[in-house]
């Protein structure tokens, strides 16, 4: 009958965040020895790069993922949001008022799909791969097929994706921030609280009086907005519109929050874990990189890993 | 080890981290023998279960099935030896048919491989009609009842010509009719056939009625074994618990005050119509109704969950409609729901986030969630409760079903709930943790005036928990009655047809 409220670590709780701490640590070690370019601080800078870039869209995915849910517009996403500013800005636009329209349509893109899951009650999967394909057919028609030029607006704009703060890249200052106000939001907020109860049952939930519909409208609006936001960081790296850029990057996300320990099931994972999985994709997609294996052969190691992770995941539950 | 087992259990011990779940565990059973299986929740009847079933390998220890030592059991060895558990959830296929899923992995075959279907029902209905059961075999099991769901899966374990069945407490989810139905089958099966039973209930009435042994588990070891006319239900509940019980019920006057919750011409659920109830202030009041008299539904309109639910709701003399549980919660009214794990509780989730998540506007200091607030309210209502749990952040799955449900009790009581709507609150529970919840209740009642509606199949509760009951038949409320001066007999006439 003790009431105490130590946080000693139990069995269920070590191994999860551990694995990944090992999983991240030898692949440091195995980097360095393969290549000694490896640890040079512009390589190590343009791998942080890499995990910001990815890792936005991976704090999306694990709101959505959190709450049992799953968003594959997200990669359409980045290429409309994309196409709409380049255009705008190309139009002579002001860079910011450019930005916070084609954010706007991207969030709108995110609102479709939490009116069709909420009130229309479709399945995620469905809606979300229904929007993407549309998202990137509006895309394409706005581009007409081709790539948009950001005209003089894009040397201004170039900061976003490739400027500095203190020598350190722009997307790793706006990765970090978003992971902050993400960790904020899931551990300290009663939101947060009731995402991980929508996640864990949403009947539960309902009788608990949490607004499920609220709550799952609002994971993929925050879905859309982080993938608007990073299609704005491809943009200013790209420097150029192009209405097919972030194709596959869903999955991608996808893989980052599972390698993070977050359940495709609901209710477990948080952004810690989903840091280190775009630490390792990225540290990963490095090392081949260094040790000159092509891309095609990069796709089945990728698998791999992917495969591999989920079944640790499933280990790990069948001892707990 | 006599040659006439069926089944022995020897030296049976299991570990999982940082627990002994079962100590040095035997007991044997004869063909045909029916032998009751009781502890409390924790005892480790369910490990020892799982260990049957061939589901858990046990750290040391022999199982042996008519006298051949089993070395590897697995679930598949343990079927094809004649072994069948059936467990209070049941794993079927809810979208399959009765007959699939009586016959799952081994329907007939005509030549080239498909599925005969007529010879199917065929055989699902000869032995749906050996066991005496009406379910037809085309029917989805979605659609059936509990009650004869559970007639499948004995049917299903026939099929597989289980010689030795383990029913983990299938009068649980039933009524009266359907366990005397039930019964009539294991006596039968027991005594054509041969077939022996474990029977794990928490009903000692029924242990009493149907088994000829009994085997007593506390903590992880078993404490007593014998047969039944040996023994009355005082000492047996006396080894269970490990201490005097005395009444399981306690005695108390109730403090009466003002009405705190009436409805009037209540419909709902498509099965409840014009249902008329109130409860006052510190008043436990009952409604009892055989399964699908319209219990659940009655509760879930009241709360606010059912949005097709029509009639008048008054709360404390105002007329109020609710449109969602939120808009009930925020009215002082808390639900218990029938479904624990799934409607009640967020098994992934910890004790303190299952306590705290339906007062989460107490606990904010701004916009975030304070923790100091937070373990102040958690820890006080874990005190208060007797919640029994290493501490506020261990999973709420390894918690047993009583302290399961007081944290979803504690839940309520964290949001300042006045009016608490429990839809069997003891189902699954122990005899130790039910007395535990019952003096909750009680004190709740008393100490803060919560007026209290219990739903429930178990009538020794409802007459000796109860201020005043309200039966429920077929959606309506035939009697409401003096708990005090009614009979069982009495309230199931109302219950039943007659």
């Amino acid at each position: 009958m003790s009431a105490t409220t130590s946080s000693r670590p139990t069995f269920r709780n070590l191994p999860r965040g551990f694995g990944l701490i090992v999983a991240l640590a030898v692949l440091v070690v195995a980097a360095s020895l393969i290549s000694p370019h490896f640890l040079n601080p512009i390589n190590i800078l343009n791998v942080l790069r890499q995990v910001a870039l990815y890792g936005i869209l991976g704090v999306g995915m694990t709101f959505i993922l959190l709450t049992a849910g799953i968003d594959l517009s997200i990669s359409s996403i980045v290429g409309f949001v994309g196409v709409v500013a380049a255009t705008l800005m190309g139009m002579g636009y002001p860079i910011l008022i450019a930005c916070l329209i084609a954010v706007a349509g991207g969030l709108l893109i995110g609102v479709i799909n939490g009116l069709g899951i909420v009130v229309g009650q479709v399945p995620p999967f469905i809606m979300t791969l229904g929007s993407m394909v549309m998202t990137r057919g509006i895309a394409l028609m706005i581009a007409n097929g081709s790539t948009v030029n950001l005209g003089p607006r894009g040397d201004d704009f170039f900061f976003l994706g490739g400027g500095f703060i203190f020598g350190v890249p722009t997307p790793i200052w706006v990765f970090a921030l978003v992971c902050v106000a993400a960790f904020v939001v899931l551990r300290l907020t009663p939101f947060g609280r009731a995402i991980y109860a929508v996640g864990s049952s949403p009947e539960a939930a309902r009788l608990a009086g949490i607004n499920v519909s609220l709550v799952t409208f609002a994971v993929y609006l925050i879905s859309a907005g982080l993938a608007s936001l990073s299609a704005l960081i491809f943009l200013s790296r790209l420097s150029v519109g192009d209405p097919n850029s972030g194709v596959g990057l869903e999955l991608e996300a996808i893989t980052i929050a599972v390698i993070g320990g977050t359940s495709l099931f609901g209710g477990e994972g948080g952004i810690a874990g989903t840091i280190g999985g775009a630490m390792v994709l990225a540290i990963l997609a490095n090392i081949l990189n260094l040790a000159g294996v092509s891309p095609f052969s990069q796709q089945v190691v990728k698998g791999l890993i992917i495969v591999f992770a989920v079944l640790l995941e499933a280990g790990r539950r069948k001892r707990a | 080890m006599s040659e006439k087992n069926v089944l022995a259990l020897q030296g049976i011990s299991k570990s999982f981290p940082g627990v002994k779940a079962l100590k040095d565990v035997s007991f044997s059973l004869a063909a045909g023998e029916i032998r009751a299986l009781v502890g409390e929740n924790g005892a480790g009847k369910s490990t020892l279960m799982k260990i049957l079933s061939g589901a858990y390998t046990a750290n040391a220890g022999t199982i042996s099935v008519f006298g051949e030592t089993i070395e590897h059991p697995s679930p598949a060895t343990m079927i094809g030896k004649g072994v069948a558990v059936i467990y209070q959830e049941m794993a079927q296929a809810p979208h399959l048919s009765v007959a699939e899923n009586v016959l799952l992995g081994r329907l007939p075959r005509r030549a080239g491989g498909l599925v005969d279907w007529p010879e199917a029902r065929r055989q699902t209905a000869a032995v749906l009609a050996r066991l005496g059961f009406d379910i037809d075999p085309r029917a989805r099991i979605d659609t059936l009842s509990v009650a004869k769901r559970q007639m499948v899966e004995i049917a299903r374990a026939l099929t597989r010509n289980a010689r030795i069945i383990v029913l983990d407490e299938p009068s649980a989810v039933l009524a009266a009719s359907e366990i005397a139905q039930l019964f009539a089958i294991i006596r039968k099966l027991s005594a054509e056939d041969g077939v022996a039973f474990v029977y794990i209930s928490h009903r000692l009435v029924e242990v009493f009625d149907i088994a000829e042994t009994v085997t007593v588990m506390r903590d992880g070891e078993v404490v007593h074994q014998c047969r039944t006319d040996e023994i009355d239900s005082e000492t047996l509940i006396r080894h269970m618990v490990g201490r005097e019980v005395g009444d399981i019920f306690p005695k108390r006057v109730p403090k009466i005050g003002a009405e705190a919750l009436r409805v009037s011409g209540l419909s709902a659920g498509g099965l409840v119509q014009d249902a008329s109830l109130y409860v006052r202030r510190g008043e436990i009041v009952g409604l009892f109704g055989l399964a699908g008299a319209g219990r659940t539904e009655t509760l879930k309109a009241l709360f606010g969950a059912d949005r097709a639910a029509r009639g008048t709701l008054t709360l404390d003399g105002k007329a109020i409609h609710l449109a969602s549980p939120r808009d009930g919660l925020a009215n002082g009214l808390g639900l218990v729901p029938e479904d624990r794990k799934v409607a009640g509780l967020f098994l992934k989730q910890s004790v303190g986030f299952n306590i705290t998540i339906s007062s989460m506007r107490h606990l904010v200091t701004g916009p975030l969630l304070s923790r100091v607030k937070e373990n102040a309210i958690v820890d006080t209502i874990i005190r208060r409760l007797r919640v029994k749990t290493p501490n506020a952040h261990a999973a709420v799955q390894n918690l047993s079903g009583g302290n399961q449900q007081k944290c979803v009790i504690g839940r309520l009581v964290g949001a300042e709930c006045s009016i608490i709507l429990a839809d069997e609150p003891t189902r699954g529970v122990d005899v130790g943790a039910k007395r535990e919840i019952y003096d909750l209740l009680f004190e709740l009642s008393d100490s803060r005036q919560l007026a209290i509606l219990i739903a429930s199949s178990e009538l020794p509760e409802i007459l000796n928990l109860c201020d005043r009951v309200y039966v429920m038949r077929e959606g309506r409320i035939t009697a409401e009655l003096d708990a005090r001066r009614t009979s069982e007999e009495e309230v199931m006439r109302y219950a039943t047809h007659n």
